[in-house]
């Protein structure tokens, strides 16, 4: 469904990718992992359509889209610190996507609830995101990215300023939507503990090369590199 | 908050008020101490509405012209894949610094009398709103641009899922930067209505012109001033209205402008986008420039300019230099305190600083000579010590804005660490705070060196015999005719400004770098 070919990428002169490949399954969750500065939140921006390749090919569904604007690419993208519009309500927020030309008002208003009740947001509607926890902050940018029903969800370390267990119980509404909508989601994190239930293939990037991709048992039982033996905190005794 | 120790603070605000605010009072108490005039003044003859007419126009077309070049030229730097960025950006901000007397004399050399037959005559309304406009537009641009800095690009990109790019700019970007391009429009708006030098030379009369009129020719004080409160408290409005819209937002970019995310290609438009922007650029600074070389002619003019006005120029300099340094040093206490006291302090310190926008220059020029011309102050009234306080009443508000914007960037972490281990004020301030906000010290200076140096409305009113500057001198030549000598000297001036422009620009690929680092 998704494929990076030889994506390589500079920014300011200063490599940022090179020469990243990997494929995901349509329906699968990949999780990228890799130490901040690697590389991973570029990988989503070239996905999303934010930044073009210098060299290699993005397809998606067989389809190269390197040229391709986002909005065309149907891809839903829940980002780090969220980027809720501060100057529109959780409606709004939500409800922007939503084409007046393409969508009645009475069909926005379903898709709006709809969506607010699969994440567990039935209240505060009518609230900016300055006036909403942490919590329901992170309910709402996923509602937002989810609203068009996308087939690919990008989500750039969504979870990392959360508390654990709030972490687990969005981790939890991010897996069940996930499973149930069958979208593709590729989920950039830091923190192997994040993994354990997101990832069902992970691919893991430092200094912008992909240094070992496979399913999570393959890459704690069998790291193939020094770094991804540190970094994967497993200890071998020689 | 504890950085400097309180008397700091008190004396800085003290030496503010004496400096910038007192002038003010003085000249309003003394004018509403006649309550004839008042009533003359407060009633709207047809004199009265021509000005208003006039001066409404004049604000009101320059905020027309500058949106609609200033505008489209800051969105097409931080927007687009527009070639030459860097160099666009640095010449869209240098026409505030040409003062605009300066290109009004050189557009009235290209369309005046002397100059091309041109069906459109440089002199009225539209020429004073087309130069006006060529002088002011970077406000737009230079807010616009800071607004845009400040803006986290994910905002727009999570749009852009779903739209394309303009929509996006028009539904997103647009309204999360409206308090920046609303602060570089009132900016316009009151300099533009607060001018002297170009309406006076392409004869129109506008209030400041009237002020002028009243004061010089009838050396009437209290009519003068009076004629000035509704474009007074109008202009204060304006000024605390933009306070409300920008409350603490950065007004400028202290770190240089780092690379805009979500750009739009501009494909098969490049070429107009290129042809905009050299157009801009060539109608308020190379155009200008070329025609005051023109008009200064050969070397000799400018050795015969020398010898008429070096006591002028080196009074300019040396002038601009003090003023620009008490300026900055007054500023930091202010610009830190709006930045790091409690609320109610900050808003006070912030309210205050921003009054001298409001001010029109004649009006401030009026209020220096009712404050200080008195025996006992001779030593300011008679001394080029008058001619500072007028510098520093007039930008100190410059300077407070960047200096506050660079301390605003600095986390307070950094300054709570230095107070963990150093006792000593002196200390932490030399050793932590002011290598911190060093840009914002350096720009600050720069900012008000160069506005310093090519001011002319105030000065033209408090200057003491034999202290005159060289905007002063250009200005007295401009009338006896001396057109050549007026020219050089325009470009000496120009020469003067744009040399520590040049370091700015220097500068500020330095500081990025060691941003970067």
């Amino acid at each position: 469904m998704i494929e990076l070919v030889n994506i390589c990428k500079s920014i300011n002169g200063k490599k940022i990718l090179d020469r990243v490949s990997f494929k995901v399954d349509k329906g699968q969750r990949m999780v990228i992992l890799g130490p901040s500065g690697s590389g991973k939140t570029t990988i989503l921006r070239l996905i999303a359509g934010f930044e073009t390749p210098d060299k290699g090919e993005i397809k998606i569904n067989g389809e190269c889209v390197n040229t391709l604007a986002p909005y065309k690419r149907n891809i839903g993208m829940v980002f780090q610190d969220l980027a809720l519009w501060p100057h529109m309500s959780v409606k709004e927020n939500i409800g922007f996507g939503l084409d007046p030309k393409r969508f009645s008002k009475r069909d926005r208003e379903k898709k709006i609830k709809e969506i607010l009740d699969s994440v567990g947001l039935t209240r505060h509607t009518v609230c900016y995101p300055a006036q909403l926890s942490g919590g329901e902050q992170q309910r709402v940018a996923l509602a937002r990215a989810l609203v068009l029903e996308p087939k690919i969800l990008l989500l750039d370390e969504p979870l990392s300023d959360l508390d654990l267990q709030l972490r687990e119980e969005l981790q939890k509404v991010i897996l069940e939507l996930q499973q149930r909508l069958k979208i593709t989601a590729i989920y950039v994190t830091h923190n192997q503990v994040e993994v354990g239930l997101m990832a069902e293939q992970i691919v893991v990037i430092n200094e912008g090369k992909v240094e070992q991709k496979g399913s999570p048992e393959e890459l704690y039982n069998n790291p193939q590199t020094e770094f991804i033996k540190k970094f994967m905190r497993i200890q071998i005794r020689e | 908050m504890n950085l400097l120790p309180k008397s700091i603070y008190i004396v800085s605000l003290i030496v503010f008020f004496i400096i910038v605010l007192s002038p003010l009072l003085v000249m309003f108490a003394d004018a509403f101490i006649s309550s004839d005039n008042l009533s003359k003044a407060l009633l709207l003859d047809m004199r009265q509405l021509a000005l208003l007419k006039n001066s409404l126009a004049i604000g009101g077309g320059t905020v027309f012209f500058s949106l609609l070049i200033g505008l489209p030229l800051a969105f097409l730097i931080a927007k687009t894949d527009l070639p030459l960025r860097r160099f666009f950006l640095f010449f869209s901000f240098l026409p505030i610094f040409i003062p605009a007397y300066i290109t009004a004399i050189s557009w009235e050399k290209l369309l005046g009398p002397s100059g091309i037959n041109f069906p459109i005559k440089i002199y009225g309304l539209g020429g004073v709103i087309f130069i006006l406009g060529l002088s002011y537009f970077p406000f737009v641009t230079l807010l616009t641009l800071t607004g845009l800095h400040s803006l986290d690009a994910k905002l727009e990109e999570a749009a852009a899922l779903a739209y394309p790019r303009l929509k996006v700019l028009k539904d997103i970007t647009l309204p999360l930067i409206f308090p920046y391009i609303c602060s570089g429009v009132i900016f316009t708006f009151i300099f533009s209505v607060s001018n002297y030098g170009v309406p006076d030379l392409l004869r129109v009369i506008t209030y400041p012109v009237e002020i002028f009129i009243q004061f010089s020719a009838f050396y009437d004080f209290s009519r003068a001033t009076l004629l000035a409160l509704p474009l007074v408290a109008f202009t204060l409005l304006l000024v605390l209205l933009q306070r409300h819209f920008m409350d603490k937002k950065s007004y400028i970019t202290i770190s240089g402008y780092r690379r805009f995310l979500f750009q739009i290609q501009l494909g098969r438009y490049k070429i107009v986008a290129v042809t905009f922007s050299t157009l801009v650029l060539l109608f308020s600074v190379i155009i200008p420039l070329i025609m005051l070389l023109i008009g200064a002619g050969s070397i000799t003019s400018y050795t015969a300019a020398f010898k008429t006005a070096h006591r002028q120029i080196i009074n300019s300099v040396v002038l601009a230099c003090i003023s620009a340094t008490l300026i900055t040093i007054l500023s930091f206490p202010i610009g830190y305190l709006i930045q790091r006291a409690k609320k109610m302090t900050s808003i006070i310190a912030d309210s205050i600083s921003v009054i001298p926008f409001a001010i029109p220059p004649a009006i401030l020029g009026i209020g220096l000579i009712r404050l200080w011309n008195r025996p006992v102050t001779n030593i300011i009234y008679k001394t080029f010590w008058v001619i500072i306080f007028a510098h520093i009443a007039r930008f100190i508000a410059f300077s407070v804005r960047v200096i506050s914007s660079n301390i605003s960037q600095i986390h307070t972490n950094m300054e709570e660490a230095a107070s963990l281990v150093c006792k000593n004020w002196g200390k932490r301030l030399f050793r932590v705070i002011l290598p911190l906000t060093k840009p914002g010290l350096l720009y600050g200076w720069i900012i008000c060196f160069a506005l310093s140096i090519g001011e002319l409305e105030t000065t033209l009113l408090v200057t003491p015999a034999g202290e005159a500057t060289l905007p002063i001198r250009i200005y007295t030549l401009m009338h006896y005719g001396a057109h050549k000598l007026v020219f050089s000297l325009c470009v000496i001036l120009i020469l003067i400004i744009f040399l520590p422009l040049g370091i700015i620009f220097f500068a500020s690929r330095k500081f990025k770098k060691q941003g970067a680092q």
